[in-house]
């Protein structure tokens, strides 16, 4: 018996959650369109409004309102990469983001810790920041380091400076990090620039990525707008992560919520790709439910999850590498 | 005299949060001369304290508690201009809020505003991203007796301790409490930075405040 060779085939494989519909899907996104439009966001930075009215957005300077033409965002999402290289300091930890591939991290930012020789609770030092990048830079599940904790030992003003300091040389994984604010941002990419041979080095292989967070309901404060342009500049990746808290800081339904995660992820697209079109841009989250019996934010709920799932399908939906929460 | 029953009812109206009833009840006892007082000191206040009860035990929600503090803040203003001026609610005691300077959260301060006014408390809220200097003008300008503060991020954290030290070094340290809150902040934290107080949530925020005055 004959079993000749198939002519073309389509494959399968691994496990998806699919929460929307293409048609679904579209409806967020509609309505994404249509808050940006109407209501637009909170831009803190006059830089960056400057930025976006150059761009053709329509600012309010005296509400720091800026509103969204469609087209401005559609242009920003077709721009952006839609695949991303991480370096590490060693190449063997390069990590490719592109369609649904899925990686690792480990998450943060923790303030506190329970001291792995005492057992006491206490704040965390930028001891424990060096400490949590050879962890997980010893650990093979994990693809690429997130800053775990936060150096409470150190002036406030240049606490970042001290975490880039203290997790620069603990691993050679590719790491994630909020970096404060636009001057700091500058000093950590001159440190990073200065551990790869220069800032065009840099760009090439960018060993780090920035973090910034909107504040929901639709708000970029000056900090925010300064990481967005700052990496955008200098060619490095930076993930817009909101955290909405459906209930709390966002509408209860997770339709209203995404909606409103979606506008701010998507506004700060737009200021990064206007500053330079083309950087790599990362969509991120941390949106879940807020826990209406203790007014607290719960990441690691059910709806949690379910947000994550459409998180991941929207920044599909987008061509844009995503970053989900976890428990 | 007001009957048991209506004091029930307006009781029950704060908890159910019937803010229509509530107003009934209120005007009825306004328009029948008899002193708004009673209905407020035997009615709706246990209905208040009893909601920061059921919101502590985790049988009251924060959308609910919102409500019964909106529908308290009804028939407290109701009341209050009802009343002859000099006899005003009796003044349980005033507090400046803010957010500290460079911080934008501030949906637990906004809860722990309402409830404190809920609680018949006076609450100058001053909003967020509040320098530390303009919270220590208002608080002497309106002679609050605590000054509250509010931080998410611990980067911003220190300007609770900044308050703190600029209080000291204009010598009014000793003319206010100060209370603290926010998610980094702890007991720990207060008692470093020299804060009177600090609250965990809103409901804590009331029964710390209660003893601040107190003491």
């Amino acid at each position: 018996m004959l079993r000749n060779l198939f002519a073309g085939k389509l494959q399968s494989g691994g496990l998806s959650v699919n929460i929307f519909t293409d048609d679904e899907l579209e409806q967020i996104h509609f309505a994404t369109i249509e808050v940006l439009k109407k209501t637009g966001l909170f831009i803190g930075s006059k830089e960056a409004r400057e930025v976006l009215d150059g761009g053709g957005a329509i600012v309010d300077e005296k509400t720091k309102t800026v509103k969204f033409p469609p087209y401005l965002v559609e242009d920003a999402i077709r721009s952006a990469p839609s695949k991303v290289l991480l370096a590490g300091r060693d190449p063997k930890h390069d990590i490719v983001l592109e369609s649904n591939r899925v990686g690792f991290t480990n998450f943060g930012e923790g303030v506190f810790v329970i001291d792995p020789y005492t057992g006491e609770r206490r704040e965390t030092t930028k001891q424990d920041v060096a400490d949590s990048a050879r962890i997980v830079d010893y650990l093979d599940q994990i693809d690429v380091y997130e800053r775990a904790v936060g150096a409470s030992d150190v002036p406030e003003q240049t606490m970042q400076l001290h975490n880039a300091e203290a997790w620069l040389p603990n691993t050679t994984k590719h790491g994630f990090m909020g970096t404060g604010n636009g001057y700091l941002t500058r000093k950590i990419f001159d440190m990073a620039a200065a551990i790869v041979g220069g800032k065009d080095a840099l760009r090439e292989r960018p060993i780090l990525s920035t973090i910034t967070c909107p504040i929901s309901p639709l708000q970029l404060v000056d900090e925010s707008c300064e990481i967005i342009m700052e990496s955008a500049k200098a060619g490095i990746m930076v993930n817009v992560l909101s955290m909405a808290m459906a209930g709390g800081s966002s509408p209860v339904t997770l339709a209203g919520t995404l909606v409103d995660h979606n506008a701010e992820v998507l506004g700060g697209l737009v200021l990064n790709q206007l500053t330079a079109k083309g950087a790599p841009f990362m969509y991120g989250s941390s949106t879940t439910a807020m826990d209406l019996r203790f007014a607290a934010a719960t990441v690691g709920c059910p709806e949690c999850a379910m947000i994550n799932a459409a998180v991941a399908q929207m920044a599909r939906y987008y061509l844009l590498p995503s970053w989900v929460a976890g428990g | 005299m007001i009957g048991k029953e209506t004091l029930e009812e307006a009781k029950q109206a704060i908890i159910n949060y019937d803010k229509e009833k509530a107003v009934q009840l209120t005007e009825k006892v306004i328009s029948d001369g008899v002193d708004p007082l009673e209905i407020m000191n035997n009615g709706f206040i246990p209905g208040i304290n009893e909601v920061g009860d059921l919101f502590g035990r985790g049988v009251l929600f924060l959308p609910e508690l919102v409500q019964c503090a909106d529908v308290m803040k009804t028939v407290t203003d109701i009341i209050n201009n009802a009343l002859p001026s000099q006899e005003n609610a009796e003044e349980k005691g005033s507090m400046v809020i803010a957010t500290v300077k460079g911080d934008v959260h501030d949906i637990g301060k906004c809860i722990v505003v309402a409830l404190l006014q809920a609680n018949g408390y006076t609450v100058y809220d001053l909003g967020r991203d509040v320098d530390t200097d303009r919270i220590i003008e208002e608080a002497v300008k309106v002679e609050a007796d605590i000054i509250g503060t509010s931080a998410l991020l611990t980067t911003t954290m220190t300007r609770q301790k900044e308050l703190e030290e600029a209080l000291k070094s204009i010598g009014l340290r000793d003319k206010f409490k100060t209370i603290v809150g926010g998610a980094p902040v702890t007991g720990r934290w207060a008692a470093k930075i020299g804060a009177d107080a600090y609250a965990e949530d809103a409901q804590d925020a009331v029964l710390k405040v209660k003893e601040l005055l107190a003491s």
